[in-house]
């Protein structure tokens, strides 16, 4: 039996005052602790630097898999996101994990992948992860794939039940894992690649919350496309790709949200620090290394 | 099971060609990684379609870039998975 969160809470005393009361608002009163940042990577500088290390690896490496080591490494310099809310507690994660959401090829449903101590694997590790689990998903193969034909074949009413009764006890319980369903709780972020070709540009983008609250933020990329930007003394197209954020104001402020973003953005504008240990990221608002 | 290059790679522009619009002018040469053509979705799809259509199995060490790169790599790969599953006479 594994238990994804410490079993301290953060202290009262350490909560800021403002995240507390989103904390301890009632839900009569529809407070809305969603916060959403939308901004821009250099989709020119990622394509570059995936199609030099596709030239040398073993492995396929796509734009997701440098988002989740991004977003990995982001989670190690702030980890005031690496947590989940419990009730009216705050709670960290033990580990950096990263969930993505995949499309189910047999099932043509969405799903979710785990990719456990990300901040503890190189690129091509957490790709070789990744393709595994997609392999395992098309083919059907493999325990959880076994339990959603369960969960599926569950009716209505005794669907809603279960998802009710889980639902309750995550919300104000710290569970440890109880199945292989649940097994993507061990992370409380959430990526969302969709920068798929023919996907249509986009402008705006808020990811859903899970009902169970187990996905703490969520960071989407979007597709690529072509913009005119001043540059020296003229004008050139460079392709940029949108990255959003949604984040929880119980735990962080739209201040940090910026900080994390930038961070997450500066990793995927200069992807060659992805390979850098995580000594060398430098911390949002510390000199860059150039 | 004989193996038709040819028809293998013809059948398998179909496939490619078939699975979105953006996909139409894929030429058995097209840099499918390097152009951003071969997404996750298509790789997986098209290793599933192979595995279902040849008999022969692929594991996440064969996607490697130069296998995927264009069509007639992956054709090359599959050639090779299927002399590799053939039982040896002997």
């Amino acid at each position: 039996m594994k238990w994804p969160l410490r079993s301290r809470a953060v202290p009262n005393a350490d909560i800021p005052l403002y995240n507390r009361f989103y904390l301890h608002a009632s839900r009569a009163s529809h407070a809305d602790a969603t916060i959403v940042w939308g901004t821009e990577i250099d989709a020119d500088a990622l394509q570059a630097f995936l199609r030099e290390r596709n030239r040398q690896s073993r492995v396929v490496i796509t734009p997701a898999h440098a988002l989740i080591r991004a977003t990995a490494l982001a989670l190690v310099q702030f980890p005031a996101l690496n947590v989940r809310v419990v009730g009216r507690k705050i709670y960290p994660f033990r580990d950096v994990s990263v969930r993505i959401a995949f499309f189910h090829r047999r099932n043509k449903e969405i799903d979710l992948l785990l990719v456990q101590n990300a901040d503890q694997k190189n690129l091509q590790q957490i790709a070789q992860n990744v393709w595994d689990r997609l392999l395992q998903a098309a083919r059907g193969e493999g325990g959880r794939d076994r339990d959603l034909a369960r969960l599926r074949r569950l009716p209505g009413f005794w669907f809603r039940q279960l998802m009710r009764f889980h639902g309750f006890l995550d919300r104000h319980f710290r569970l440890p894992i109880l199945s292989r369903l649940d097994a993507t709780r061990a992370g409380g972020a959430l990526v969302n690649d969709l920068s798929f070709p023919g996907a249509p540009p986009m402008r705006s983008y808020k990811a859903s919350r899970f009902p169970d609250e187990s996905d703490t933020f969520n960071l989407t990329l979007g597709p690529v496309e072509q913009k005119v930007v001043a540059k020296g003394d003229g004008f050139a197209s460079v392709g940029i790709m949108p990255l959003f954020v949604r984040a929880d104001h119980r735990l962080i402020d739209a201040y940090q949200v910026g900080r994390l973003l930038d961070l997450v953005r500066d990793l995927l504008n200069h992807p060659e620090r992805l390979e850098e240990s995580l000594a060398n990221v430098a911390t949002p608002g510390q000199a860059k290394p150039d | 099971m004989m193996f038709d290059r040819e028809k293998a790679l013809d059948e398998l522009l179909r496939f490619v060609r078939a699975h979105d619009l953006s996909r139409a002018n894929v030429t058995a040469q097209t840099d499918l990684i390097e152009s951003g053509l071969m997404d996750s979705l298509l790789l997986v799809d098209l290793i599933v379609h192979l595995e279902e259509v040849y008999g022969v199995r692929f594991e996440s060490e064969h996607i490697d870039p130069t296998n995927f790169n264009n069509i007639a790599a992956i054709v090359d790969l599959v050639a090779q998975r299927m002399a590799a599953a053939e039982p040896r006479l002997g």
